[in-house]
């Protein structure tokens, strides 16, 4: 029997690019149920998702993106599903690079980031701040997971059914949720390996976050990095 | 302390105290909140009754200044007491989080949100059947909680 796989698609206003992601995954990956978690959007992005056919799961209020996704995995836990994808509802991702994440989920890992930085034709040109700010992050976490992440805060990954069950409940909901999420489970023991993907820039609608918020945020989750580096110890005691 | 600070500080106690007290009443604070507000109030009644016992309580400690010793309290006790209202926010948001998801996951679930406003569930219903086309999933225009 084939893997029941999720794309999970955390939307927030997102009505304008949500039909033509929604459009290529069906192209693309036909077989694969598509939920759009709507995160509070004052737009008609559920709307957009039900015209398309999908599944979705409407928040009554703005959670953040760790939110949204908490939302998706607990619905992908619910229904049994073997592995689930976060996917950009902003058409950011591309629904070739699926297959190869997938296949290293085949392969024994648990939680696989398509990464932006990897040399690769289309790489990624991030802003200098954010530029600056994601080589101190990627710092922090070498420093504190003792590897080499080049893309901390990527939200094109692959989860599997472990993954999922343990982010189900410990899902980290404050932003910036993915360099917390990537903590977690390498702490708790989960396989997690990184793979180049092609990315482009963001088809409709504005970055989530201006610079000076941006500091703020840098600044908290560094803070809680560190704060977290305690649950290290568990490490080896994998919750499966 | 001459007796008109203590009359002050004295009237100034029982109307907080007051203040509280009706907020209890009137269901606008949790009655465990009374008791630690209560507490410190009868702390402070007890320092009117006897100021000297700040000088004692400074000589064990070894505070100089008697007076630093009641800052030193007031700002360990409001330090302790923000941090339980931090603990409490969090689990509040925590909670309130949790309860979001759910309620997003419960929509899918029965594929069609509450109806918004007074209106009965049933109602709403049938009208949302009415209204859908053949086989469509049922899910009115938006409705935003706000």
């Amino acid at each position: 029997m084939a893997a029941r796989t999720l794309v999970i698609i955390p939307a927030f206003n997102e009505e304008e690019s949500l039909p033509a992601v929604l459009a290529t995954l069906r192209a693309g990956v036909p077989d694969f149920d598509v939920l759009v978690v709507d995160d509070g959007s004052v737009d008609r992005t559920t709307d957009v998702a039900i015209a398309a056919g999908v599944r979705v799961a409407r928040l009554p209020f703005n959670l953040g993106i760790g939110g949204a996704l908490r939302t998706g995995f607990r619905h992908a836990v619910q229904h049994g599903y073997d592995r689930a994808i976060q996917f950009d509802a902003d058409g950011q991702h591309e629904v070739t690079e699926l297959a190869p994440m997938l296949g290293d989920l085949d392969n024994g890992a648990d939680l696989v980031v398509g990464t932006r930085f990897a040399p690769h034709p289309a790489a990624y040109r991030p802003g200098i701040i954010r530029g600056g700010a994601m080589n101190v992050l990627r710092l922090a976490v070498a420093i504190l997971s003792g590897r080499q992440f080049s893309d901390t805060s990527s939200g094109f990954r692959a989860f599997s059914r472990p993954m999922l069950e343990y982010f189900a409940h410990t899902y980290p909901v404050e932003y910036m949720d993915s360099v917390e999420a990537l903590l977690l489970a390498c702490y708790a023991g989960f396989t997690v390996i990184e793979r180049p993907v092609v990315m482009h820039e963001r088809s409709a609608g504005r970055p989530s976050t201006r610079n000076l918020k941006l500091v703020y945020h840098y600044m908290r989750l560094i803070v809680v990095l560190f704060a977290m580096a305690s649950l290290r110890q568990r490490r080896g005691a994998r919750a499966t | 302390m001459t007796p008109r600070i203590r009359l002050i500080v004295l009237a100034i106690t029982f109307i907080c105290l007051l203040l509280i007290t009706r907020q209890v009443r009137r269901r606008q604070m949790r009655a465990s909140y009374l008791l630690i507000w209560t507490a410190l109030t009868l702390v402070v009644i007890g320092l009117i009754a006897f100021p000297q016992g700040v000088d004692t309580i400074s000589g064990w400690l070894g505070i100089y200044y008697p007076p630093a010793t009641i800052f030193l309290a007031a700002t360990v006790i409001l330090f302790l007491i923000s941090i339980h209202f931090s603990r409490q926010l969090t689990r509040l948001e925590e909670r309130t989080r949790i309860l979001a998801e759910e309620l997003a996951l419960l929509r899918l679930e029965r594929s069609e949100p509450p109806p918004p406003g007074p209106r009965l569930p049933a109602e709403s219903a049938m009208e949302a059947v009415d209204d859908a086309p053949p086989g469509a999933m049922v899910q009115p225009a938006s409705f935003i909680d706000r």
